[in-house]
């Protein structure tokens, strides 16, 4: 028994779980945000995720560019695409209740995984840099240098996010129209406005977490709506609506599926956390986290 | 300052307002009374852009505002501290003060608008790290008004404000809107609470189903028979 789960395994275990989990914590926190205002599950998070993993694939093949530095590249332009993708697709059904929102953004899913696989082939792609290999050595445990970068970025993201929702006026007209959205139009609030603003900021966080994946782990078009659907469950872990809740969600649902993976098999993984997903639900819907203080 | 012509709403199928004109002279108490379900909110969301109405038209300071967008509305200077106060109970009072200010005109000048509404309402000022949520009824109304007034409005609109609040409470609450008054800001107050409502207002509408049914001076109402029989309870 003890060569077979040492403590060093199982710490090997868990941080590998805790760095795979921040890539659903950042995706979480953007379906959380859009949930916030609009009301709505933002089933297409995956799908931009991958599509920015592939944009950061290409930049890298084609161009040399370092996955690091396309981050500056995708973030900004997936923060556009955000905003624009509100005005564009959403803004007309804004008011018309939430089931119109849902099945444009199920068609924009379905849309994005076909095109991702026309200009990419169904193919599953990884990126290799010349430090993916690299591991650092923390307390006697392997960490590989890539995931570890895409960790502290999801944790500065989450700063980032965190700041602006709680410091600027415009995050807290974002925090106050999640709340009622009535009463925050009655004030002067534009909704348009907020709903841009929040779909800017998900969307972005799909470019960054998009161009983590592409760095960390191979990809394929599909593994988008999988990825969707984690994230889904990183946000009933954390209580909808707050954004730390959503990326330690997101961090525990990745240690539980790296356990899941080494205990029973790979097979059983998602099992697994979809188990998890029904007992929270079950037992805890308002979220694991609720009595804390929220965030946002 | 603001005209309210034959204006008419409707929910579906269900007419709400039929042919409701009044006008607010700049500067005055101008209330509208009237039992539950009358249209008194309606009247009031229709006029900030919430709720469009199917005829009739809304000008206020000359220039014509029905069919704007509610924040287009509250730029021009009317402001509406809805029925149940509607703060955001998860944000601090500093933070809902602030988003008071949020309309274009009014966001370059939040420091200074600030500085007034904490000087009417000193208890804000010290309550301000707390959450809305956690503040007791008559100071979310203090509250809930002083964030309408963060919008530096011409004409500010309060829904039902006495609404729940403890009858010492309803007293403080006149004369804060008596105070306000005497500052020039000009207002149109909707209230089941007749009595007071009529007592601090130039002039009044009574509203019945959807309809304005009576209008006059608030002394002239208050004096007024059928409104005593309807509203006040007095006896025969």
């Amino acid at each position: 028994m003890s060569d077979f789960l040492s403590f060093h395994t199982l710490s090997q275990i868990l941080i590998n779980g805790l760095l795979f989990g921040t890539m659903y914590g950042i995706a979480a926190i953007g379906v959380s945000l859009i949930f916030g205002t609009m009301q709505i599950i933002f089933i297409a998070q995956g799908s931009l995720i991958i599509l920015a993993a592939y944009i950061s694939f290409w930049l890298f093949l084609l161009l040399f560019i370092d996955p690091f530095l396309s981050i500056l590249i995708i973030v900004p332009i997936f923060m556009l695409l955000g905003g624009g993708l509100y005005q564009v697709l959403f803004r007309k059904v804004a008011y018309a209740g939430k089931n119109p929102s849902l099945l444009i953004a199920f068609g924009f899913m379905i849309m994005l995984e076909n095109l991702i696989s026309l200009l990419w082939t169904p193919n599953t792609r990884a990126i290799k840099t010349s430090y993916t290999a690299y591991g650092i050595e923390m307390l006697g445990l392997q960490v590989s240098f890539t995931r570890l970068v895409a960790f502290v970025l999801a944790m500065l993201a989450t700063v980032v996010v965190t700041f602006f929702l709680k410091r600027t006026l415009m995050g807290k007209a974002v925090r106050a129209a999640s709340e009622d959205l009535g009463a925050a139009t009655m004030i002067g609030i534009g909704t348009h406005w907020v709903n841009s603003i929040t779909f800017s900021i998900g969307i972005g966080l799909a470019g960054l977490a998009g161009v983590a994946t592409a760095m960390t782990f191979p990809f394929d078009p599909y593994f988008g709506f999988i990825f969707s659907l984690k994230a889904l469950i990183a946000v009933a872990f954390g209580g909808i609506g707050s954004v730390w809740g959503a990326l330690v969600g997101g961090i525990l649902l990745g240690v539980i599926e790296s356990l899941g993976f080494f205990f029973l098999s790979g097979v059983w993984a998602d099992g697994i956390s979809y188990v998890v997903f029904l007992l929270v639900l079950m037992l805890k819907p308002e979220g694991l986290f609720s009595g804390f203080k929220r965030i946002a | 300052m603001l005209r309210v012509n034959s204006l008419n709403v409707s929910y579906g199928d269900a007419q709400a307002l039929w042919d409701v004109t009044f006008h607010v002279r700049e500067k005055e108490i101008c209330s509208i009374v009237g039992a539950n379900g009358a249209g008194k909110t309606t009247t009031l969301s229709t006029i900030l852009g919430m709720i469009r109405p199917f005829s009739g038209q809304v000008e206020f300071l000359g220039s014509r505002i029905e069919g704007k967008r509610p924040h287009a509305i509250v730029d021009l200077g009317i402001s509406l501290v809805p029925e149940g106060r509607r703060l955001f109970s998860k944000l601090t009072v500093l933070e809902n003060l602030e988003l008071g200010a949020f309309a274009k005109q009014a966001r370059p000048l939040a420091k200074q608008t600030m500085t007034w509404v904490t000087e009417i309402f000193p208890i804000l000022e010290e309550r301000k790290g707390q959450l809305a949520g956690a503040l007791s009824g008559g100071m979310q109304q203090m509250l809930a008004i002083g964030r309408g007034l963060m919008a530096k409005p011409k004409l500010l609109m309060l829904d039902e404000p006495s609404l729940g609040l403890a009858p010492l409470i309803v007293k403080m609450l006149f004369e804060v809107i008596q105070k306000l008054n005497d500052r020039h800001v000009t207002i149109l107050l909707v209230e089941q609470n007749i009595h007071q409502a009529l007592k601090i207002s130039q002039n009044a509408f009574v509203m019945k189903t959807g309809k304005i049914v009576l209008m006059g001076k608030g002394g002239e109402l208050m004096a007024d028979p059928e409104i005593k029989k309807a509203y006040m309870g007095v006896l025969e």
